[in-house]
């Protein structure tokens, strides 16, 4: 194919070297992408609408308060930030509240390390049955329990008037996940296509544990998970300290790399 | 006249807004921003018409734009009673300029993953004044050319097209020609003027279709970019050096120098043409501008170059190599031309997976909406992109935004000592008895006590049908001692209205967990039967409406929700309106992996399908696993 003329063959080579250095590059990047995830520290901010994880994730990253208005894609941003002895990088991930989106956590779960999970306190009463629904799916993750992450329930806005405090919200979510551990276990099977090219991914597509959370037999507590669950409360307004309303989760995450 | 307007990122982040909202917990029940978030953009529910990009709350109308390169959304909002039609304009022009002033910082700021400094800074963004200049040019314009329309048809000196005659340009040159500084530039820029005399900006503009210059928001390069800035003012004949410091771009500097009325659309076309060249030969040139501020936006613009000069070198055969690096090394960023082939394939594909041809079309509507702009990277090719935003937007769709848990709701409904009431409508044959009594088995699997009330007095044998299902699950209920599960009957040809009152009635006294309400098949064009069941619904306000529907239908699922839901929103009284809360998907075992009626239903309704019926047997009920619908959807 050289004969073809010098022009053809510079051209051929070209095309040749390039081809090995795309191969290289793109090896490079996959491999680089497979050894790199599960090294982050991923904390995930969940929760459902109107709970305030924007604007923590906003604060975490610009200590500032910035407006912000309903999530349609999910924030990410890898921060370094200093514990007491050593300095990591954190990679906080704000997910939409939206529950059309807010189960896409579940793709981030395998490498997170712990989870914010937001509360507005101040409507939790009306929106007991949502906020515990979503509370329980992150509890009843495979992955969640797998790997026993942490997850701290921030009883957020207690700025506002008649907003519940720690242990208000966190009796009221115990009642709520008790029931909803009784309806989720008699719930049906979920539909598997078996017909069509099944190609083992089957079980990894469940998300969810058919582990018990808790003891049966025993009134839901957060103490019987075999994750860590604290409750701190936040606001916007709410102390004058030196990371405003969120001194209590700022510390949460510093321990967690301690 | 403008309620509000905002420019926010994606993710949430209010970047600017007017009135400007300060970090206070504002009124949230009464928000048109947030409301078209949820309502129309995550749940990509239809919006009547989907060109026209509009969206009325109660209040409120609001209309939109995405800089989706950038993740950026602009929305307006103004009164519900007010018909304004610049809005369209004005987003376009806060869009393009916006982004002119900001993509850097934006790109620094908000969309970097990685901070490498302890705190990212984030400035405040000064839009306020070009904000005002902006709106304050299009309402101008609005109430010319409504005066425009009222007086005479304009002049041909006036017309754009004027411009690029021979004539025109002639003029313009006189007109510039006795400005000092503008007559410098002329002698740097002589040489293109012989070769081509002011064809340059007509082809160009032809060539890149100016109508849709605003479309991709400052995406057109270093021409259509500035091009377009006409939201500028313009006075008088002349060019000073004073005005043309007023086209500077920078950030600091707001526009609103002054608006006089009468803007003289010659001088403005041929400053632009100044401007232009201006740029273009900025090594040579930039000596009498502020550099500075030129620089900045002229990286900006440089960056748009690149992407767009790869399209128009895709043509070229012997660009193809470096085009290719470039493809592979910057990205390419998607055109409607790059998309509409593979689009509409997908929508071709959706077809064949049985998705109702129009919905098929909306969707992928709403996917190539999400994608021009974007940029693909590496070795992605179009199609696997799509697939991909397809994979999102149909999950999206798929997913239920409200509670399924059909038990919790019994719970409740328990605890406040009501039985918990769901009806089943749905056309003739779909297996609404069938379904119905697996159902009532799953539920005397939890131990709860279940009523079914024939209320089909219409078709022979729907009684005596339900009366052996009854039977049935009584004998396999836990105890076939303790009444767990009867039957509610009247006989035929009653009111079936008054029939489920009396059976939620004789629940509620014999303490029962919930009544299943059994209906008549009816075709939804079949008006008094509509009617009936809307009556029966407003009675006895159940808490579940479930439309069961066979996973074999195809277009017609469209038609059979629409009807039904308008009847039950229009046949019931306007204070406690009712639609249909979720569905059901029969016979699912017989249609292999052709899904498209359960992406039909939950996209029409918005609401989920609580089970899927899988075959003949009372525990052939399972409940939906939206990955496997998407997987087999997306499946070759």
């Amino acid at each position: 194919m050289f004969v073809s003329g010098n022009l053809m063959s510079y051209a051929a080579l070209l095309y040749l070297a390039f081809g090995i250095v795309a191969a290289v590059v793109l090896k490079y990047f996959v491999l680089s992408e497979t050894i790199r995830k599960p090294k982050k520290n991923t904390i995930l901010i969940l929760g459902t609408t109107k709970s305030g994880k924007t604007t923590l994730w906003a604060y975490f990253r610009y200590h500032r308060l910035i407006p912000t208005q309903t999530s349609m894609e999910k924030n990410e941003v890898e921060k370094p930030i200093h514990c007491k002895e050593k300095s990591v990088v954190l990679h906080l991930m704000d997910i939409p509240g939206h529950p059309k989106l807010r189960n896409e956590f579940h793709d981030y779960t395998p490498i997170t390390k712990g989870i914010i999970f937001m509360v507005n306190s101040s409507t939790l009463k009306s929106d007991i049955q949502e906020v515990g629904e979503n509370l329980y799916d992150v509890l009843a993750d495979k992955h969640v329990q797998k790997l026993e992450i942490p997850i701290l329930v921030a009883c957020h806005k207690q700025d506002l008037k008649g907003s519940l405090d720690r242990s208000d919200v966190e009796n009221i979510l115990a009642q709520e996940i008790d029931k909803l551990r009784s309806t989720r276990q008699s719930s049906l099977q979920k539909h598997d296509n078996d017909h069509g090219n099944n190609n083992g991914d089957g079980d990894d597509d469940a998300d969810e544990t058919t582990e018990f959370l808790g003891f049966e037999n025993k009134k839901f507590s957060f103490e019987d998970l075999v994750n860590h669950v604290t409750f701190v409360e936040s606001g916007t307004r709410y102390k004058n300290e030196d990371f405003g309303g969120f001194s209590d989760i700022n510390e949460w995450v510093v321990e967690l790399f301690d | 006249m403008l309620d509000a307007f905002t420019i926010a990122t994606k993710g949430g982040i209010v970047l600017w807004s007017k009135p400007d909202s300060n970090f206070t917990h504002k009124n949230e029940a009464n928000d048109p921003v947030n409301d078209l978030i949820k309502t129309v953009l995550i749940q990509n529910a239809r919006t009547g018409d989907q060109s026209q990009r509009s969206f009325t709350t109660e209040y409120h109308s609001v209309q939109w734009t995405f800089a989706n390169d950038l993740g950026l959304i602009f929305v307006a909002a103004y009164q519900k009673i007010l018909q304004l039609t610049y809005i369209t304009e004005l987003l376009q022009k806060v869009k393009k300029r916006f982004v002119e002033l900001f993509s850097d910082r934006l790109k620094n700021a908000i969309y970097q993953k990685k901070d490498s400094e302890e705190d990212q800074v984030f400035e405040e963004f000064n839009f306020t004044d070009s904000f005002a200049s902006i709106l304050r040019a299009v309402e101008k314009k609005d109430e010319l050319s409504r005066q425009d329309r009222r007086n005479q048809p304009r002049r041909f000196e006036d017309t754009n097209k004027y411009q690029q005659t021979m004539e025109g340009s002639k003029k313009e040159m006189e007109a510039l020609a006795v400005d000092e500084t503008m007559s410098m530039m002329m002698l740097n820029s002589g040489g293109r003027r012989k070769g081509k005399p002011m064809r340059t900006w007509a082809d160009k503009k032809g060539k890149k279709g100016s109508g849709n210059d605003s479309e991709t928001s400052g995406k057109k390069g270093k021409k259509g970019g500035k091009a377009s800035k006409e939201m500028r003012t313009w006075d008088g004949g002349k060019i000073t050096a004073e005005r043309m410091r007023a086209l500077d771009f920078s950030a600091d500097k707001s526009d609103g120098t002054d608006t006089n009325e009468e803007q003289s659309l010659q001088s403005k076309e041929t400053a632009r043409r100044w401007v232009e060249e201006e740029s273009m030969g900025k090594l040579t040139n930039d000596g009498g501008y502020e550099v500075a501020n030129y620089d900045s936006n002229d990286e900006i613009v440089d960056d748009d170059e690149d992407e767009d000069g790869n399209l128009s070198k895709i043509s070229k055969p012997t660009g193809l190599f470096t085009t290719f690096i470039q493809t592979i090394t910057t990205g390419k960023v998607l055109t409607e031309a790059d998309l509409v082939g593979p689009i509409s394939k997908m929508r071709e594909h959706l077809v064949q997976k049985n998705v109702a041809s129009d919905i098929a079309s909306e969707i992928c509507q709403s996917v190539q909406h999400d994608m021009i702009g974007q940029r693909i990277t590496g070795f992605q090719t179009i199609k696997s992109q799509i697939r991909q935003s397809m994979n999102r937007v149909l999950t999206r769709i798929l997913t239920p935004q409200t509670s399924t848990d059909i038990l919790r709701g019994i719970m409740s409904a328990k605890s406040q000592g009501k039985p918990y009431s769901i009806v089943f409508v749905g056309v003739n044959g779909v297996g609404k008895s069938t379904n119905l009594s697996k159902v009532c088995f799953w539920l005397l699997q939890n131990r709860l006590r279940v009523l079914v009330a024939a209320c089909d007095t219409f078709r022979s044998g729907a009684v005596e049908q339900l009366r052996v299902h009854v039977r049935n699950l009584h004998l396999l209920s836990d105890d076939p001692r303790k009444k767990m599960v009867d039957l509610f009957e009247r006989g035929y040809g009653k009111d079936s209205a008054a029939i489920a009152k009396d059976a939620i009635q004789y629940a509620t006294t014999n303490d029962y967990d919930v009544v299943l309400i059994d209906t008549a098949g009816r075709m939804q064009d079949n008006e008094p039967l509509m009617r009936a069941l809307a009556k029966l619904v407003s009675t006895n306000n159940p808490d579940k409406i479930v439309f069961v529907g066979e996973a074999l239908v195809g277009n017609e699922a469209v038609d059979q929700l629409t009807k039904f839901n308008k009847a039950l929103r229009e046949f019931t009284n306007a204070q406690s309106s009712r639609h249909i809360d979720g569905m059901i998907l029969t016979k699912f075992d017989t249609i292999d992996d052709k899904v498209g009626a359960a992406l039909s239903m939950t996209y029409i309704t918005g609401q989920p399908i609580l089970f899927v019926g899988t075959g003949q047997t009372y525990t052939d009920l399972k409940t939906m696993r939206v990955s496997n619908i998407v997987s087999a959807l997306l499946r070759n």
